[in-house]
């Protein structure tokens, strides 16, 4: 071993167990976007580090836990507005309707261009631990709030909005940019916006679609990040009526463009279908 | 139909606001996730409740699983844990403030394997059971706080009252040891003997 020895790279054990806090772990995520030796002890770990739940010792689930869980995860998800105190604690099973083949699916709880209803759907149910809102979600929560206010030309208000719902540090905030994606043939009739939020905890791009032809079979829409020749995948997702939207945060600035593609599946690292949106971002 | 299509399938009915398929979601995962949290909160009720706050999130964010970072029971398994710490911390009153996001790992990108490359699972959770328990009574207490318990290395250097370089070390040497052990078992393997 004549190579210089980083000590970052000792932390990677630490990191993949969860054991840094949250500004080492995003010093130590820069460090492993240009780490090769991490990248490759990072993958040996992973495995070991994703069997540790198979390793817990079985357990007698217990009486009725499924009608439970199950009647009130599906009673929580009414319509914005309508009564849905259920506190998350389990409780006796009797009272509550059990789970038939015929259920209803509830109704999506919120629809993009309405922010009020956004809000409304992620601050009504505050069980204890739901509280501690990770830093990005509550990015993301407040990009996706800030592009249905755009939509509507609300964007004063809704930050007196946020701030009433106290459900988020509006003014550690900062929206960056935001950038409409434009249809990349005229038969496409999507629409979509890409918002990129800089909050304490990094650079994070919330990219949000509607209108979006419907996905078949496998089919999944790809968000991707294009520096020159070079494009990154910034995650995949399927969607509802239409609509859909993803939360990545950034490892690396300097993309010029940022690009729906639909793909045959979810698992490609390159693009292969035909884009549907795309934008130029400011590098 | 194999389980890492169907999960993908099922998530896909999920965001479709399919009960059914949260239902099938529930019934396939019940047994493994509930006896994952009952690892951490030591208790019916809150491992219950674990589980519960689990589905919530599956329900109502599935678009937070990203199919193309890795399986569904990775990402299942890090929400769970974080759920769990989570509730250990709130009951401990300990401070949340110096959290890492243990979700991240399962946003990773995993640049060498792809999914199809998970169909082939290398070891069980017998074999890691069993390296674990090979691990000196130190290292497992260290992985044990950190990873069950979610304290980090420098709550765990406090509250041991032992160095942060030691708490390092102890990580280290312990993943490495699993590595080692769990690699011992791969090399026996003959060498048609692959899954499929
Ligand atoms: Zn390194």
């Amino acid at each position: 071993m004549t190579q210089p020895h980083d000590e970052t790279c000792d932390l990677l054990e630490l990191y993949m167990l969860g054991g840094l806090d949250e500004a080492e772990a995003l010093r130590f995520e820069a460090h492993l976007s240009s780490c090769e030796s991490c990248q490759e002890q990072r993958l040996a770990l992973a495995d070991i580090v994703g069997l540790l739940p198979a390793t817990a010792e079985p357990q007698p689930v217990p009486e009725g836990m499924k009608k439970r869980i199950l009647a009130n995860v599906l009673a929580e998800a009414v319509p914005a507005g309508s009564e849905a105190k259920t506190p998350p604690t389990a409780s006796p099973s009797e009272s509550q309707p059990s789970i038939q083949p015929s259920i209803q699916p509830a109704p999506k709880p919120a629809t993009p261009a309405s922010g009020a209803s956004i809000l409304q759907t992620t601050t009504r149910r505050t069980p204890a631990y739901m509280k501690l809102v990770t830093a990005g979600l509550a990015a993301a929560l407040i990009a996706l709030a800030l592009y249905a206010a755009q939509l509507r030309g609300q964007v004063g208000d809704l930050r007196g909005e946020l701030a009433e719902a106290g459900s988020a540090p509006v003014q550690e905030l900062k929206v960056n940019q935001a950038v409409k994606l434009n249809p990349a043939a005229a038969d496409i009739v999507a629409t979509g916006l890409a918002t990129i939020v800089i909050d304490k905890n990094g650079t994070h791009l919330l990219v949000q679609a509607e209108q979006l032809p419907k996905l078949q079979g496998n089919e999944a829409y790809q968000v991707w990040l294009i520096k020159g020749q070079e494009k990154f995948s910034a995650g995949t997702f399927l969607s509802d009526q239409g609509t859909g939207a993803i939360y990545y945060t950034l490892k690396n600035g300097g993309y010029d463009t940022v690009a729906i593609t639909l793909e045959p599946d979810a698992f490609g690292d390159q693009p292969r279908g035909k884009i549907v949106l795309a934008a130029a971002l400011d590098a | 139909m194999n389980d890492i299509a169907s999960d993908i399938e099922m998530m896909r009915r999920i965001a479709g606001r399919d009960a059914m398929a949260l239902e099938a979601l529930y019934d396939r995962y019940e047994k493994a996730v509930y006896a994952f949290a009952y690892r951490f909160a030591q208790d019916a009720m809150l491992a219950e409740e674990i589980v519960q706050e689990l589905f919530m999130r599956i329900w109502n964010q599935p678009e937070r699983y990203d199919a193309s970072l890795g399986k569904l029971t990775t990402w299942i398994f890090a929400v769970t844990r974080n759920i769990a710490i989570d509730q250990l911390r709130k009951r401990q009153n300990r401070t949340t403030s110096q959290t890492a996001d243990t979700e991240r790992f399962a946003r990773l990108p995993d640049p060498a394997s792809g999914p199809e490359e998970e169909y082939d699972i290398k070891w069980t959770g017998e074999q890691l059971k069993g390296a674990l328990a090979a691990l000196n009574p130190d290292q497992r207490q260290v992985l044990d706080l950190i990873y069950y318990q979610g304290y980090t290395q420098h709550e765990v250097s406090e509250r041991q009252g032992i160095p942060l370089g030691t708490v390092k070390s102890r990580v280290r040497l312990a993943m490495k040891q699993l590595k080692e052990r769990l690699g011992d078992l791969e090399r026996r393997r003959t060498p048609y003997d692959t899954t499929s």
